[in-house]
């Protein structure tokens, strides 16, 4: 993944998962970008720039939706929420779900986020959950 | 169960073969042809473009993990909607085994009324109920078929089911071809405990333990033609990163027979790329997709829908109405992903995962799909659908929030982009018929059709047998000799059908 695609994964995911006591812990979002890096490694081309195109969307298209300038990482991220929030229900709003997507299925496997909300599958105890398969 | 594969990715250089029987595709097509054929004393060899994940790696991956070493585009892969379509998102396997090892490992036999349609309306004599009988068996006793037992059912299926009840719908129990499931509801994800009877559990074992030969990360790029008779393929070796100055090794198969099992994105692609089929005008085209569309429900209990077989019941009763409503469940991460919103709203959301019931209608379409040549070498796949399929929507949506608030949903949440959770007076305003296609959320993961067969080279790719007009001895063997959409998963249609291509190459 490219600075650029860090930079704008990391701004979408501390908005998407942030609470009323702000952003993730960084060691979370670290680790998710971690294997976020790790998914586009091993998925190929095209899935990669589905999620550019989506990370860019995100990027450039949310902020003028609330009167700011892009890139969305330079929004605090209450206004990135509420930015990416009124993009998903335009017609733009699509290709955010792949990112939104691939996000979401990666951070809920985190054994402290399964733990939080309530999720007992066990998959992430009983798989190498902190660590990524390389074969 | 281990078999011998030699990874592409590990020879340098160029790499000539000689076989007999040279086969593109891994999957439940591919697998079937290849153990067949080599069990008959033919010298066969499989080309597979995906890596060979073996099943000890593939139970310790977690899904997002799976999702990017044995998905096709990490699971990404799309038809793109055209007029007033939806852009659907198409699954499919890219490893050895193919989709078998991504599917929830349902198990239906061809439908009767589909099988009456293909021997009358088209003229398929050769395949009836009772001539595809022992195919079916045979596949059902190779993948061990068995009904999934009700004390197996997740509770968000029991839930289901109580309002489809209550509704006059009738539930059925699925078959999936499993040896000593547990229900920990992972199968699209790779089975934990190697219960899930896939190709590579099964037909790829007995076709390497009859003398075939397994190639993974071989690319196929074209099939070399000497006026009507393949002579082989030609590819490349899939190297991880080969570096700079070093080019991927070529791959040159020489052979007697070819079969195309490369799917229905890419079988087409590769019989158009060396002009077979071409008089046909039918290559790539007539594909159906059974696009499908989920629903979410809210109960105040907890449902934990990850606790018990991923799909477990079926209803057929709207069978009618061209739906097919069919039990499952997806990653917790996959639920929180649909739930709209952003920060704490969406974290406020994905909190009622574990309350969360899932089901899916799958639509049995009409032709819309055409795949073509994109950019690179990937097919670029367009899907417009059907006029009557496209009215159906809505109805479908209907059905199934109908059922589970019969059975005490709180709220469900239909498939279309940012809508939140509604109750049933919020659900009885949605304007269902007027959502734009471009908000729907659609998926499918039986892509079929694309080199259909049938009985005169105007109409069809292929003639009954699997061979592809016009050629001596280039065969298709996968879904896209499956001449219509079947309402149902096409699996063991597919198998069946794959059967009968290789007795008849026999």
């Amino acid at each position: 993944m490219t600075k650029t695609m860090l930079r704008d994964a990391r701004a979408f995911a501390e908005a998407l998962f942030s609470t009323e006591r702000g952003a993730p812990p960084e060691a979370r979002i670290d680790w998710l970008l971690t294997e976020l890096a790790d998914f586009t490694e091993n998925a190929g081309a095209r899935a990669t720039l589905i999620l550019q195109g989506g990370l860019l969307t995100a990027s450039w298209l949310a902020p003028p939706l609330i009167g700011r300038a892009p890139p969305l990482a330079r929004l605090s991220v209450a206004d990135r929420c509420r930015a990416l929030d009124k993009l998903e229900h335009t017609p733009a709003g699509l290709p955010l779900l792949a990112v939104k997507a691939m996000l979401c299925i990666i951070y809920y496997e985190h054994p402290d986020v399964q733990r939080e909300s309530g999720i007992t599958t066990g998959s992430a105890q009983k798989t190498s959950c902190m660590k990524s398969v390389t074969s | 169960m281990s078999f011998a594969v030699e990874r592409g990715s590990k020879h340098a250089g160029d790499v000539n073969l000689d076989c007999d029987d040279v086969i593109v595709g891994s999957g439940a097509g591919g697998a079937v042809v290849a153990a067949l054929l080599a069990e008959s004393g033919r010298r066969v060899l499989v080309l597979e473009e995906g890596p060979h994940v073996p099943i000890e790696t593939i139970q310790r991956l977690r899904p997002s993990q799976h999702l990017a070493r044995v998905w096709r585009d990490g699971g990404m892969t799309v038809a793109v909607g055209v007029g007033d379509s939806p852009t659907i998102n198409v699954t499919m396997g890219r490893a050895v085994g193919g989709s078998s090892i991504v599917t929830g490992a349902v198990c239906f036999r061809t439908p009767e009324h589909v099988l009456a349609d293909w021997s009358g309306r088209l003229g398929l004599r050769e395949l009836t109920e009772s001539s595809l009988r022992p195919h079916f068996e045979e596949v059902e006793r190779a993948i061990s078929v068995e009904e999934v037992p009700e004390q197996m059912r997740s509770l968000g299926t029991q839930r289901f089911a109580e309002g489809a009840q209550k509704l006059g719908y009738v539930m059925e129990p699925l078959r999936r071809n499993t040896k000593g499931c547990n229900g920990c509801g992972r199968c699209n994800f790779g089975c934990p405990h190697g219960a899930k009877m896939s190709v590579d559990m099964t037909y790829l074992p007995r076709a390497v333990a009859a003398g075939a030969t397994i190639w993974s990360d071989c690319l196929v790029d074209t099939i070399a033609m000497k006026g009507g008779r393949a002579t082989g393929v030609q590819g490349r070796i899939i190297g991880r990163n080969p570096g700079f100055l070093h080019r991927a090794g070529r791959i040159r198969v020489r052979a007697q027979r070819v079969v195309v099992a490369a799917g229905a994105y890419h079988t087409p692609l590769l019989l158009d790329r060396c002009g077979a089929g071409k008089r046909s005008g039918q290559v790539g085209r007539n594909m159906t997709l059974h696009p499908s569309f989920r629903m979410f429900a809210r109960f105040e209990e907890r449902i934990e829908g990850w606790r018990g077989a991923l799909q477990s019941a079926y209803s057929r009763s709207l069978q009618h109405e061209g739906l097919t409503m069919v039990g499952l469940f997806v990653p917790p991460g996959v639920l929180a992903a649909t739930m709209p919103g952003f920060g704490t709203e969406h974290v406020r959301r994905a909190a009622d995962i574990p309350h969360l019931a899932v089901f899916g209608g799958l639509l049995h379409d009409e032709a819309g799909g055409t795949v073509r040549r994109g950019p690179g070498r990937e097919p670029f796949v367009t899907y417009r659908m059907a006029r009557e399929d496209r009215a159906r929507i809505p109805n479908v949506i209907r059905r199934m929030a109908e059922v589970f608030f019969a059975a005490g949903a709180k709220e469900v949440f239909p498939p279309i982009l940012g809508q939140p959770g509604v109750t049933a007076d919020q659900f009885a305003r949605l304007d269902l018929d007027n959502v734009p296609s471009m908000r729907l959320e659609c998926s499918s993961q039986h892509p079929l059709g694309s080199a259909r067969m049938g009985t005169s080279e105007g109409t069809s790719v292929t003639n009954v047998d699997g061979r592809v007009w016009g050629t001596e001895n280039l065969f298709v063997a996968d879904g896209s000799l499956v001449p219509t959409s079947l309402g149902v998963n096409p699996q063991v249609t597919v198998m069946a059908l794959a059967t009968r291509v290789a007795q008849r190459m026999m």
